[in-house]
């Protein structure tokens, strides 16, 4: 096992913290430059990361399928609301 | 003097039903998987939808435009906090929804990635499953529904810093099962 140094420890520290706000698109410029650059050269913070980003791709694949009728139905009956108004 | 008011539209209300258009109709999407993820059945979420959609209709003369996601997301948890107390509080029932997922598109993997890859996602929805809901609800709502940590701080009527603590558990919990189960290296080294 390869000891850390020191700012290595921290580096790591500082990513994981912001890993989860740095996949879901929320870090700011300068911390989301951080991590990729970390990300890119750190192996252990990476394989969080690529972790991290299945669980999230896992997520979206077994999401629901959102019923088209039901989409139409209140797509309609929002159109109906302004219509009926609009007639008086 | 010609009276038009006789034979049209009072403008204020032309003025309301453009907003309308301009600024909810695009949401109901959104608004529909949100209200899938807070009210649990396919019919409650779109009687909540409909309620949500008259409501704001009625204030759309008051909103000023700006984030109209936002504005629609605190209508839509408002709506669904008095539609909760006037009924028993329903659990949601989503095994089934998490479990049945497997139709996935087909492409150039192998067979051997498409059966890992199921029994990821099949441990991910297992452990999806097992989360305490509040746990579950935000998961969700940011990565099943795409909602921002702002988005779904509005929905759940909670700080945005719940929401990140939350999701940040939440996934924590989910890795562990992915450990757990062997699709995932316990701790790497360095």
């Amino acid at each position: 096992m390869t000891l850390m140094s020191l700012p290595e420890m921290a580096r790591c520290l500082r990513t994981s913290r912001a890993l989860q706000r740095y996949l879901d698109g929320e870090a700011d410029d300068l911390t989301a430059a951080r991590i990729a650059e970390h990300l890119e050269t750190c192996r252990r913070c990476g394989l969080q990361a690529r972790t991290y980003q299945a669980i999230k791709e896992a997520l979206r694949a077994g999401s629901r399928d959102v019923d088209d009728l039901a989409l139409r139905r209140l797509h309609a009956f929002s159109r109906s609301l302004a219509d009926t108004d609009d007639a008086g | 003097m010609i009276d038009d008011a006789a034979t049209t539209p009072d403008p204020g209300r032309r003025t309301s039903a453009a907003a309308f258009a301009r600024y909810v109709e695009p949401e109901v999407p959104v608004l529909y998987r949100v209200a899938l993820t807070m009210a649990g059945q396919p019919a409650d979420a779109e009687d909540l939808v409909q309620d949500t959609l008259v409501r704001a209709y009625r204030a759309i003369d008051r909103f000023d435009g700006a984030h109209p996601r936002a504005w629609l997301l605190t209508i839509l948890r408002n709506t669904h906090r008095n539609r909760a107390r006037t009924r028993i509080p329903a659990l949601l029932h989503d095994d089934e929804q998490s479990a049945g997922f497997l139709d996935r598109g087909g492409d150039a993997r192998s067979a051997e990635d498409i059966v890992v890859d199921a029994q990821f996602e099949a441990v991910v929805a297992d452990a999806l499953a097992a989360l305490p809901a509040m746990h579950r609800t935000v998961v969700q709502l940011v990565d099943v529904d795409g909602l921002t940590y702002a988005e779904a701080a509005l929905a759940l009527g909670v700080p945005r810093g719940t929401v990140m603590s939350r999701l940040h558990r939440a996934r924590a919990r989910i890795r562990t099962r992915l450990v757990a189960a062997g699709l995932v290296p316990h701790r790497s080294r360095p």
